[in-house]
């Protein structure tokens, strides 16, 4: 275990102990031990199957080399320790959605251990050890009958999903906080996108969590008695469930009862976990060496070809654009929140747009666009190209705020050139002075009482006179440089 | 009962003894002092067997549920089977 940050749980009388353990499924193309599409979301049930994802006897399981290249990009990003042996084994589970009685898991040699995560937590940096970062086997999916054509007694069995490449990151019960639980999460879920392995989908299970809780005396060295919590696929259910469960835990504990040992879960509608099984039923998974897989020797060459692949994770670039571009933390932090976000503004800055502007733009109007319109700029019919065009119109002076606006809105859909529009259109700013001077006399002259209101001392009273000359040039006018004329106009006596 | 192996009485006779001949064999071996042994999970030296991430056509639907005793459409069907799932 490392240094651990330890935020008292809202309910002082007890330390709140937690653990998470993450399943997320790996961004190959075929699946983990034999050559089927992992696509199992696309195709018709069962439709990507073959004789060694379907369990029948007589077949040779084989390892898809790109998932131990992303484990290994895992848990390299995770501060892990490769041993330089690592082997498979067969943990044993008789249940429909795995049709080989096992799932072919690692158990005592994983591919990695020994490493930590690190995030904030209202401000405060914490540190969460990761036990081991593994490598497995989904299981296919069933669909529990519910329909009319269905009896209430059978399922459905699709095993488009069995075999798909899974990794396992089990992390330390060094959290002490539903709120560090769910930080916890955000940010290694930042990192496997970041690192290319996981799409980082909580709701369609790609990226999956479960949760080991258990409250114990301040101060007390062994841990009080564990549930683990599953079905929450968002976040928010997260942190709602491990609330939910402290609650609960309390409450048991200061009525004098026992908790057991079970597994428990949330039910989102109801707000409340639902003990599921207890511990007493749990399996026995016997495992044992998988007898049709060679063992792994992962040489320090190796481990450093795959270092070599890793991006730079999104901790180091918030730090370096904080220095390089000097911006704030909070820039920075939004900037890189995704890959993909980070090099869109890397892009416009080596497209000349500067480092602010860019960076305001991007996570303003931007932003905002992308989300009402459900794509990134990359896909937008701006893309960064087209953006850092309109952008560097702006720096320059040839069009105003407002217009670069409507510009983008148009633009990030309909798509198009942005200088070669603003010359069709005559969008340029006004900003010569003579001209814009005339239309500030003639706005004064058209709005005396404004006039007399901003002389005898109300600041307001120029918002008018602004709007008039703004309306006069058609929106286009230089804004700041009319703001300046129609204040010098009005001081003279 | 998840297996669905269908076995007639005489079948069952047969089984029961060899099955007992098989756990006695077992119970043997366990007196053997292993201690000093390596654990053998493998018997030949190969490491480092893998294949590249390339998909091959998958057998489809209709030869996956070829064998399978009760399917629905492209599903196979099961009885209802409560309470034991993988934890992972």
């Amino acid at each position: 275990m490392t240094e651990t940050a330890t935020r008292p749980a809202a309910l002082g009388r007890y330390e709140v102990v937690i653990g998470l353990e993450v399943h997320a499924q790996l961004l190959t193309r075929s699946k983990m031990f034999c050559p089927c599409p992992a696509d199992y979301i696309n195709a018709a049930p069962n439709e990507n199957t073959c004789p060694v994802c379907l369990g029948l006897p007589g077949v040779l399981p084989t390892i898809n080399e790109k998932a131990v290249d992303f484990t290994v990009r895992t848990a390299l990003a995770l501060h892990c320790d490769i041993p330089p042996f690592t082997k498979f084994d067969r943990k044993n589970y008789f249940y429909p959605d795995l049709p080989k009685g096992y799932q072919i898991s690692q158990y005592d040699l994983p591919l990695s251990l020994n490493g930590y995560l690190e995030f904030p937590v209202g401000g405060e940096a914490v540190r969460c050890g990761i036990t081991r970062v593994h490598l497995e086997e989904d299981t296919g999916t069933m669909h529990h009958a519910g329909d009319v054509l269905q009896s209430a007694t059978s399922s459905l069995i699709d095993l488009n999903r069995c075999g798909v490449p899974l990794m396992e990151i089990v992390g330390e019960p060094d959290l002490r906080t539903p709120e560090a639980a769910r930080e916890y999460l955000v940010r290694l879920r930042q990192i496997l996108t970041y690192i290319g392995v996981n799409d980082g989908n909580l709701e369609k299970g790609s990226f999956r969590c479960d949760a080991n809780i258990s409250l114990r005396t301040p101060g007390a060295q062994e841990l009080g008695v564990k549930v683990e919590v599953k079905n929450m696929n968002s976040f928010r259910a997260v942190q709602r469930a491990l609330e939910s469960e402290i609650e609960r835990q309390t409450g048991v504990l200061d009525s004098g009862g026992t908790l057991v040992q079970e597994t428990r879960g949330w039910v989102e509608a109801q707000g409340r976990t639902i003990s599921q099984r207890s511990k007493e039923q749990a399996h026995d998974y016997r495992y044992f060496p998988e007898p049709d897989l060679p063992p792994l020797r992962l040489d320090a060459a190796f481990v450093e070809r795959v270092r070599a692949t890793l991006p730079e994770l999104p901790e180091a670039r918030a730090r370096r654009f904080q220095e390089q571009y000097g911006l704030t933390a909070y820039d920075a932090a939004v900037l890189t929140d995704t890959r993909e976000e980070a090099d869109t503004y890397e892009a416009l800055v080596a497209a000349g747009v500067p480092a602010k502007l860019a960076a305001n733009w991007q996570s303003g109007d931007v932003a905002a666009l992308a989300n009402e319109h459900h794509t990134p700029l990359q896909h937008s019919g701006l893309g960064s190209d087209g953006l850092a065009s309109l952008l560097r119109l702006v720096e320059a002076g040839t069009i105003n705020g407002p217009t670069a606006k409507e510009l983008l809105a148009e633009l990030y859909v309909a798509g198009g050139n942005p200088e070669a529009l603003v010359r069709d259109r005559g969008l340029a700013q006004v900003s010569d002075t003579a001209e814009l001077s005339a239309l500030v006399d003639a706005a004064i002259a058209a709005n005396p009482a404004a006039a007399a209101d901003f002389r005898a001392g109300k600041q307001q009273a120029l918002g008018q006179l602004m709007r008039a000359v703004k309306d006069a040039t058609g929106g286009k006018a230089d804004m700041p440089l009319v703001n300046r004329l129609l204040r010098d106009r009005l001081s003279e006596q | 009962m998840l297996a669905r192996i269908g076995l007639s009485d005489a079948e069952k006779d047969r089984l029961l003894g060899e099955l007992e001949a098989i756990l006695e064999h077992i119970a043997r071996l366990q007196q053997v002092d292993t201690s000093a042994l390596a654990e053998t999970a493998q018997v030949g030296d190969l490491v480092n067997v893998m294949r590249a991430d390339v998909p091959e056509e998958p057998i489809g639907a209709a030869a996956a549920l070829r064998n399978a005793p009760v399917s629905d459409g492209n599903y196979f069907v099961v009885g209802a089977i409560q309470g034991a799932e993988l934890d992972g």
